[in-house]
C-alpha cells in the first residue's frame, strides 16, 4: 500500500501511551468488603453480562488501537487503489464525424473521456491521443485536470483515416513500466484490428455509435481528354455501405449549376459508376451530391476542380523519345522541339531533358534525368536503390498515378541547394527517403525535376506515364490565380477508400469493446481518508457508548 | 482499654437504666430454689435423710422433737454474650467490632451488678475464645481484659459450628447475646433454632455499617471479600449496585421477622451511632423490654 504521507504513520506510536494507559487503567480498584455473598447472588442472576464482562477490557484497547490505526491511515492518507496510469486514444477518423449519435461520435466521445477525466482521483494521471490522420499527443501524462480536458475539447475532426492502432503503439510506449496502466481506445471501431485491440489486455476498446448504413460518393474524378482538351471526362463513383442495395439521387452540379439529375441504384456493399463527358474549355468546379444523407453526411458530397482547357506551349530541349511521344500525345500541348528552352515568359513549359543551364530560367519547368547541377540543385551518385517506396499522394503530380513499386533506372541523388529546400517538395522517394521526383515552387515558376532520365524502364512504356506528364505540365503550367478548385485535393471518403476498412463505412464490427453507453465510469469516491475518519468515528462513538458513558452518571 | 474511666460510664449508665426501670437485654428473671439457699424460711419436722447440719439443736432441746430447718434461695443465673470476631467484623467506621465489645462489655457489667454469672464467648468460624463465667464483681476486670484483648480475626463466620460448641460447652441456660453482623455464609438461623432448642434464650443484637447498604460501588473493581480473602474482578453498574441493595434489604427484613415470629429481642444497631445511646439501649433503657425494638437510628 502506497501512501501520499507516509512519515504520518510515525503517529502509529501512539499507540504505545494507549497501551500503556490500558495497562494503568485495567489495574482495578481493589474495594474490600464485609461479605461478598450478596454481590455473588448479584453476578449469579446476570452471568452472561459478567461473563463478557471478561472481555470487554481487551476488546476496549482493541477498538482503541483500531481507532488510532485509521486515523493514523488517514493521516498517511493512503492511495486505495494505487495510482493508475491512463492513456486516452480519441478517434477523430472521419468517420468519427458521423452524427448516427447525437451530436457526433466524435462529441460523444469526447464526452465520454471527460467522464473518464472526471473519474481520476489526483493521485492517477492520464494521457490524450488523438488518433485521425495522424497521431497527436493532445497532452502527455499528468494529472492536471484542466489540462487534459482542455485537450480533450481541442481534438479536432479529420478527414482522414483511422489510426488507432498507432496510437495505442505510441500509447504503449508511453505507459512502458509503468505500474497499472491502461489505455481507453474511444473510437467508432471502424478500422481493421479492432477485433485485435479489443482482446487485448492493457486496451478498453469502447465503441461509440451505432450500426448506421452509409451512401458515399467515393470518387469524382474528372481529367481533359488527351484527344479534344475541350472535352473532360467525368468518372463518379457512388459506394453503398449497407448490406441492401440502396435506392439513391445523384445531382451533379458544374459550377453550381445543375448538370445532371439520375436515379441510382447501390448494390448492397457495393459501387456504381458512373463516367460523364463535359464539354468545358475553361475550367470550374463540378460537385456530385448523393441523397438521401446518411449518418455521415460529409461524405455525401464530393468536388473537383476542372483544370482549364487549351493547349500550353511546351520547349523541349534535349533528347527523349519516351518524353517526347508522351507530350505529343497529350493534345493540350503544343510542343516546340527548338534547340533551346523557353525563357519563361509567357505560359511556355520549358522542359530540359539531361543538360541543364547553371541558372535555371524563370518560368514553369521540367527537368528529366539531369546530368549536372544547377543554381537549386547538385547532383549527387547514382543511386543503387532506384525504386519508388513512397509517393505523395496529395500532390495532383502524382495522386492519381500509383507509382510505388515502380523501378526508375539512372536516378541520381538530387541534393537541393539551401534556398530551394524550403520550397522543394518530395513526391516520390526510394527506401533511403532519396527524392526521385521533386517538386519545387519557386517564384520564378514552378519545376519538377525527375532524378531519372526516364529512357529505361518500365514507366516510360506504361499507359501512365502520358498521364504523368501531363499532369507535370498542368501543374507547373498552372499559377494560384487560375488553380481550380479542389483540383488534385483528396475530399473525405476517398483516400482510404479501397483500404480494407474504408472510413464511409459507418457499420462497426458488432461485440467488438464495450459500447460508450454502458462503459461506466467510477468516479473519484470519496477519499480514503474520509473513509477512515469516518469508521474512526463509529468505533470512538461505539466504544464510548460501550465502556465510557457510565462515568458520565 | 476498659480503664477506670469506661467502667464509671457503666457505672453511670446501669444507674440511670436502672432508674427507668429498665432491663438489660441479658435480664432474665430470678427463679427460687425450694429447699436450697441459704435464707431459712421456717422449720418441720425431721425426716430421715435430712442434713444433720440443718437440724435445729437448740429447739429440739426446748421441745423434745427433732425439727429440720427448711432454707429458700435464688437460683445461680447464667448469662452468655457471644461477640463475633469475625474479619467482617473489622469494617465499619468506627469498626463494627469496637462497638460490639463495648456492647459485650456493659452487657457482662450489668449481669455482674446483678450477681448473674456470665460468661463471654469470642467467635468466628468456630469459638475463638472464652471467659467466665464470672459472677464476682471482682472478676470483672479480667473479663474486661478478654475483651480487651480480643481482636478480629479468623476466617468467615460460622455462627452453626459456634452454637453447636457453645450448646455442648456451657450446660446452664440462660440468655445468650449475639452481637454479630450476620454475614454468615450458612445463615444465622441455624444456630439460633439450636440455641432456643437447648433452652437458651438468645438475642440478637445485629451491628452493621449503614455504607454496607450503599457502598457506593461502581465501575470496574476487584471485590475482595474480607472474611473469605476471595478476590473477584467485577464491573459494577447501576442495576448491580440497585441489586446488591435490595438484596440486602431482602436480608435484613427476614432477619427482623425471623426475631419477631420466635421471640427473640433484636436490636439493629449502625457502628456510627453514638456510644452511649447505644449502651443505654443494650441496658434497656429506650428500648421495650416485650417486643423486638425499632432500629436504633
Amino acid at each position: 500500500m502506497t501512501f501520499t504521507n507516509p512519515l504520518a504513520l510515525l503517529w502509529g506510536l501512539l499507540a504505545v501511551p494507549v497501551v500503556l494507559l490500558y495497562w494503568r487503567r485495567i489495574r482495578l480498584r481493589r474495594e474490600t468488603v464485609a461479605t461478598g455473598m450478596f454481590w455473588e447472588r448479584v453476578f449469579a442472576e446476570d452471568r452472561a453480562r459478567q461473563s463478557w464482562q471478561r472481555w470487554r477490557h481487551g476488546v476496549s484497547l482493541a477498538v482503541q488501537l483500531a481507532v488510532l490505526l485509521l486515523l493514523v491511515l488517514a493521516l498517511a492518507e493512503p492511495l486505495i487503489p494505487p495510482p493508475r496510469q491512463t492513456v486516452i486514444v480519441l478517434d477523430n477518423s472521419a468517420s468519427m464525424s458521423a452524427a448516427d449519435v447525437a451530436p457526433s461520435r466524435l462529441a460523444r466521445a469526447k464526452e465520454a473521456a471527460a467522464q473518464i477525466v472526471g473519474g481520476l482521483r489526483e493521485c492517477d494521471r492520464a494521457a490524450v491521443l488523438a488518433a485521425g490522420d495522424a497521431v497527436g499527443v493532445g497532452c502527455g501524462l499528468s494529472a492536471n485536470r484542466e489540462l487534459l480536458l482542455a485537450a480533450i475539447e481541442q481534438v479536432p475532426a479529420t478527414q482522414g483515416a483511422s489510426r488507432v492502432e498507432d496510437a495505442v503503439r505510441v500509447a504503449r510506449t508511453m505507459l512502458a513500466g509503468t505500474p497499472r496502466a491502461r489505455i481507453i481506445v474511444l473510437s467508432d471501431g471502424g478500422f481493421s484490428g479492432a477485433e485485435t485491440l479489443a482482446e487485448a489486455d492493457d486496451v478498453e476498446l469502447v465503441r461509440v455509435g451505432t450500426a448506421a448504413d452509409n451512401l458515399a460518393v467515393s470518387r469524382l474524378v474528372a481529367r481533359r481528354s488527351l484527344a479534344e482538351p475541350a472535352k473532360c471526362e467525368v468518372l463518379a463513383e457512388v459506394t453503398g455501405f449497407a448490406a441492401r442495395p440502396v435506392e439513391a439521387q445523384l445531382d451533379v452540379r458544374y459550377d453550381d449549376r445543375p448538370l445532371d439529375s439520375r436515379a441510382i441504384r447501390v448494390p448492397g456493399d457495393g459501387r456504381w459508376q458512373q463516367v460523364f463527358e463535359l464539354s468545358t474549355p475553361g475550367g470550374g468546379r463540378l460537385a456530385a451530391r448523393v441523397g438521401p444523407k446518411g449518418a455521415y453526411p460529409a461524405d455525401n458530397e464530393k468536388a473537383v476542380g476542372i483544370p482549364r482547357g487549351g493547349v500550353r506551349r511546351v520547349m523541349l530541349g534535349g533528347e527523349n523519345s519516351f518524353v517526347e511521344a508522351a507530350l505529343r500525345a497529350n493534345a493540350g500541348v503544343e510542343l516546340s522541339a527548338a534547340g533551346g528552352p523557353a525563357d519563361g515568359k509567357g505560359d511556355s513549359v520549358a522542359v530540359f531533358v539531361g543538360q541543364v543551364p547553371e541558372r535555371l530560367p524563370d518560368g514553369p519547368t521540367i527537368v528529366v534525368g539531369p546530368l549536372g547541377p544547377c543554381d537549386l540543385w547538385k547532383l549527387g551518385e547514382p543511386l543503387s536503390d532506384a525504386v519508388v517506396a513512397g509517393q505523395d499522394w496529395q500532390s495532383p503530380v502524382t495522386a492519381e498515378v500509383a507509382l510505388v513499386g515502380t523501378a526508375l533506372p539512372g536516378a541520381r541523388s538530387v541534393e537541393l541547394s539551401d534556398d530551394a529546400r524550403p520550397l522543394a517538395r518530395s513526391l516520390a522517394w526510394n527506401t533511403e527517403q532519396a527524392p526521385l521526383i521533386v517538386a519545387i515552387e519557386r517564384p520564378g515558376g514552378r519545376v519538377v525535376v525527375f532524378a531519372s532520365p526516364l529512357d529505361s524502364g518500365l514507366l516510360p512504356l506504361s499507359s501512365a506515364f502520358p498521364v504523368l506528364m501531363a499532369k507535370a505540365v498542368d501543374w507547373v503550367a498552372d499559377t494560384d490565380d487560375d488553380k481550380p478548385v479542389g483540383s488534385g485535393a483528396i475530399e473525405a471518403g476517398e483516400a482510404r477508400l479501397f483500404d480494407e476498412r474504408p472510413e464511409g463505412d459507418l457499420r462497426m464490427p458488432g461485440d467488438v469493446g464495450v459500447d460508450v453507453e454502458q462503459f461506466s465510469v467510477s468516479g473519484p469516491g470519496v477519499p480514503p481518508w474520509l473513509v477512515l475518519v469516518l469508521l474512526a468515528a463509529v468505533l470512538f462513538a461505539a466504544e464510548w457508548c460501550l465502556y465510557q458513558r457510565r462515568w458520565l452518571t | 482499654m476498659f480503664d477506670e474511666r469506661v467502667l464509671r460510664r457503666f457505672r453511670h449508665l446501669s444507674l440511670v437504666a436502672r432508674r427507668l426501670g429498665a432491663r438489660s437485654l441479658l435480664f432474665a428473671p430470678p427463679a427460687k430454689l425450694p429447699g436450697g439457699g441459704t435464707e431459712p424460711t421456717g422449720l418441720r419436722d425431721y425426716a430421715p435423710g435430712d442434713d444433720y447440719r440443718h437440724v435445729d439443736w437448740t429447739l429440739c432441746a426446748r421441745r423434745d422433737e427433732l425439727l429440720t430447718r427448711v432454707f429458700e434461695g435464688d437460683e445461680d443465673r447464667h448469662a452468655y454474650v457471644l461477640l463475633d470476631c469475625s474479619p467482617s467484623m473489622a469494617l465499619g467506621s468506627p469498626p463494627k467490632f469496637q462497638l460490639a465489645r463495648q456492647i459485650a462489655a456493659v452487657l457482662a457489667y450489668a449481669a455482674v451488678g446483678r450477681r448473674d454469672r456470665v460468661g463471654l464467648v469470642a467467635f468466628a468460624d468456630g469459638m475463638a475464645g472464652m471467659a467466665g463465667p464470672v459472677r464476682h464483681p471482682g472478676r470483672l476486670p479480667a473479663l474486661l481484659r478478654f475483651l480487651g484483648e480480643l481482636q478480629p480475626g479468623g476466617q468467615r463466620t460460622d455462627l452453626m459450628r459456634t452454637a453447636e460448641a457453645f450448646v455442648r460447652r456451657y450446660q446452664r441456660h440462660g440468655p445468650v447475646a449475639v452481637l454479630s453482623d450476620l454475614y454468615a455464609p450458612d445463615g444465622f438461623r441455624g444456630a439460633m433454632d439450636l440455641l432456643r432448642y437447648h433452652g437458651y434464650e438468645p438475642r440478637l443484637v445485629e451491628v452493621y455499617d449503614p455504607r454496607e447498604e450503599r457502598p457506593g460501588l461502581l465501575g470496574d473493581l476487584e471485590l475482595v471479600d474480607v472474611e473469605s480473602g476471595a478476590a473477584r474482578r467485577v464491573t459494577v453498574t447501576q442495576r448491580a449496585a440497585d441489586r446488591y441493595a435490595e438484596l440486602l434489604g431482602e436480608f435484613r427484613r427476614s432477619a427482623r421477622d425471623y426475631c419477631a415470629k420466635h421471640a427473640i429481642r433484636h436490636l439493629r444497631i449502625a457502628c456510627d451511632t453514638p456510644e452511649d445511646d447505644v449502651l443505654l439501649a443494650v441496658l434497656g433503657g429506650r428500648i421495650p423490654l416485650s417486643c423486638s425494638p425499632p432500629e436504633v437510628p
